[in-house]
């Protein structure tokens, strides 16, 4: 079963198109990462899942509910992590807990239970009764995932959780997501931290220009690459008479120039880099700094799109 | 129907942690008015009608001459007159025998002037000459007793006068003493009584005090400011509570909300019901302040109930218009600090003391605030809660009028 499927889902902001008809398949009980520079679609595209903004094309199915005709038991399944922080700084972190289980529709005994759970969870009962204005940035994040956790959510969407935090809160978050995940919880998590959607995620798409451009499990996508490794080197001197030498060596698929940086790719960079090194020399040029990169999901972005993932 | 209680009790309670929503809803109308209370409180003190009581010290060394057909001096007579009962309550007479000792009293304060009237007062009167000057010696600090003193003895003075002149030509006519002596006596009896009634007033004048002006039923200028300042700071409060739905659209709370299986309308409903419990809760806690702090007395039940529920609704409906205008929180101080000042003024909130032109009284009709302060001024009154029906329904309308506006605009907004 698909915890999200989209049909050609389109928003349109005037004459721009941010998203352009994407169709995704989120299987349920997968943690499946939305990839992609800032302004690729990824937060619209949320916010058309979560009923903020209304799509001016398509539909999207939430567990068997349309966006557009159910919207209500769409949300009803759907736990939101904005990315901002959106809770109420002069109240506490119980206070702020239970207005959004009140919001899901939770009251009475259970909403108490669950308000405890989700502070026990987020590790701030100790620090329950204190005003969420003057918690860290981390704590606030924590408190601002719990309050989508409540109503023990189907799916939960997550738009770049980690976004401006510490190592410390950032781990804690993505263990946090994991755990979720592995008691049955469908993640959607958006990020444009590729180590992020590599460590998470059954499967990714990666987004841009409001396409998906290529989507699958992380070994699927760096195949993309032809699983190669990336070899930058800098010279001090200039490479042109080098470049056709360093493109006819085993192993060697592609080899780009640019002053006195060589950016090759090779299936070996232990074996080639000898042979650069004594090509170097014999031209006259000395080597003055080597990269070795293992695929992965830059490079595919970088692969599919000519343009790097942070641009 | 649970979440829009949620929803108003969240907005009460950030409300109630906001120093700045409590020192404007509360702090500022009372601090304002108790301020006002202290000054008017000082020139109602000073503007007293009330007469500063008077000590008068007197050394009547006046002496009858011998074979005078007066039964008494002249000096005594006056002492009688100013001695009368009606005067008695504020002007009080002791009597010295010499002059130090009256001049050792007023040394001492404990006289405010001293009356010295000579030996040959009444001899130099019964003889037609210009009387021997009666001296009277004050305490230079004081401004009014003085005046007074000096109006007093003036009168009795010119009416001893005109009876000397009246003697004279008597005498001259009849050439009987005996006639002349006993005319003196009877113009020194009504003198006497003439004087006594100086400050009472002729018997065939009635001064009759209006029952509207009747200082009980009007309500007083602490009343009227309070009025006034409540009104001003309830739409005020209205539309800072409002404003959370443009702080909390910044903040992404409202989005967030919107994400919730809970309907947009019943979100806003929320939002409309905490501002109203806010504007009440101000509303009362004024109330109350001003009955517990000033005394105000707000009226009859009904017609404070009118008063204060027409006010309410016209402030949330304001609110709900003036928020829905405006596109970000910024650009609500302009608009609350301007525009509500503004309307304040016209609607003669911050002039309740003062008689505006007829002109200026048919712009406040204009304005929620200027109905509010109708309301208010007949609740005060102590008029019928009938009477009130008027200004609560114009209140009503407008406030149901403006709340349609704004909670349609708001609609469109997050539609």
């Amino acid at each position: 079963m698909n915890a999200i499927e989209t049909f050609q889902l389109k928003k349109n902001f005037g004459a721009r198109a941010a998203v352009q008809g994407i169709d995704l398949r989120v299987p349920a009980g997968e943690i499946f990462s939305l990839l992609g520079p800032n302004g690729a679609g990824k937060s619209t595209t949320i916010a058309m899942l979560s009923g903020l903004l209304a799509p001016s094309g398509g539909d999207a199915v939430i567990f068997g509910h349309s966006i557009i005709r159910q919207t209500q038991q769409a949300k009803a399944v759907l736990g939101i992590v904005p990315q901002e922080i959106a809770l109420y700084p002069d109240l506490s972190a119980r206070e702020n807990l239970r207005f959004w289980g009140q919001m899901y529709g939770l009251g009475g005994k259970t909403l108490q239970t669950r308000v405890d759970e989700i502070l026990d969870l987020i590790d701030l009962r100790d620090r329950q009764n204190d005003l969420v204005g003057k918690f860290s940035g981390g704590m606030q994040r924590r408190v601002n995932i719990g309050a989508a956790l409540l109503h023990r959510p189907q799916l939960l969407i997550m738009d770049e959780p980690t976004v401006g935090i510490d190592p410390q809160s950032r781990r804690h978050i993505l263990d946090s997501v994991k755990a979720l995940n592995q008691q049955g919880m469908t993640v959607l998590y958006t990020t444009h931290y590729m180590e992020e959607a590599a460590e998470l995620s059954d499967q990714i798409a990666i987004m841009d220009q409001g396409q998906i451009i290529a989507s699958g499990s992380h070994t699927q996508l760096i195949h993309l690459v032809g699983g190669q490794t990336r070899v930058e080197i800098s010279l001090n001197g200039c490479v042109d008479g080098l470049l056709s030498a360093w493109q006819a060596m085993p192993g060697v698929s592609a080899v780009n120039a640019k002053d006195n940086q060589v950016s090759l790719l090779t299936e070996n960079a232990n074996t080639l880099l000898p042979l650069l090194f004594e090509s170097t020399a014999g031209n006259g040029l000395h080597i003055t700094a080597v990269e070795i990169c293992e695929p992965n999901l830059e490079m595919v972005f970088l692969h599919l799109t000519g343009r790097a993932l942070r641009d | 129907m649970k979440k829009i209680f949620a929803i108003a009790w969240k907005d009460l309670l950030r409300s109630t942690r906001s120093l700045f929503l409590i020192g404007m809803a509360v702090v500022a109308p009372l601090l304002i008015t108790a301020l006002m209370f202290f000054a008017l409180g000082s020139m109602e003190s000073s503007d007293s009608s009330a007469l500063p009581q008077i000590e008068l010290g007197i050394v009547d060394s006046d002496q009858l001459p011998a074979g005078a057909s007066l039964e008494n001096s002249l000096g005594a007579s006056l002492r009688q007159a100013l001695s009368g009962e009606d005067l008695h309550t504020w002007l009080h007479l002791r009597a010295y025998s010499d002059a130090s000792a009256a001049q050792a009293a007023l040394d001492a304060q404990q006289i405010d002037a001293v009356l010295y009237i000579p030996a040959d007062f009444s001899a130099q009167f019964m003889q037609g000459a210009q009387p021997t000057a009666l001296r009277v010696v004050y305490d230079p600090a004081l401004t009014i007793t003085p005046v007074i003193l000096r109006t007093l003895l003036e009168n009795a003075m010119q009416s001893m006068q005109g009876a000397q002149i009246a003697l004279q030509i008597l005498s001259a006519q009849t050439q009987d003493p005996a006639l002349s002596a006993a005319a003196a006596a009877q113009y020194a009896d009504w003198s006497a009584q003439a004087q006594s009634e100086l400050a009472a007033g002729p018997a065939w004048l009635h001064i009759v005090t209006p029952a509207s002006a009747d200082s009980s039923s009007q309500p007083s200028s602490i009343a009227l400011i309070l009025a006034g300042q409540m009104i001003f700071f309830s739409f005020f409060t209205g539309g800072y509570a409002m404003l959370s739905i443009l702080h909390e659209a910044e903040e992404g709370t409202l989005a967030r909300q919107f994400t919730t299986p809970t309907a947009r309308i019943l979100i806003l409903s929320g939002k409309f019901l905490a501002v109203l419990l806010t504007v009440i809760l101000q509303g009362a806690v004024l109330l109350a302040a001003g009955r517990f702090f000033f005394g105000v007395n707000w009226g009859q039940p009904g017609a404070i109930a009118l008063a204060f529920g027409g006010q309410m609704i016209a402030a949330v409906g304001l609110a709900v218009l003036l928020v829905a205008l405006i596109k970000t929180s910024r650009q609500s101080g302009p608009v609350f600090g301007g525009l509500l000042t503004a309307m304040g003024m016209l609607s003669g909130l911050f002039t309740t003391n003062i008689n505006m032109p007829a002109g200026f009284d048919m712009l406040s009709r204009f304005t929620p605030q200027g109905w509010a302060l109708t309301a208010w001024k007949l609740a005060l009154n102590g008029h019928a809660t009938s009477d009130l029906l008027l200004p609560a329904v114009v209140l009503t309308a407008i406030g149901l009028a403006l709340f349609a506006a704004g909670a349609w605009r708001f609609n469109r907004r997050f539609a």
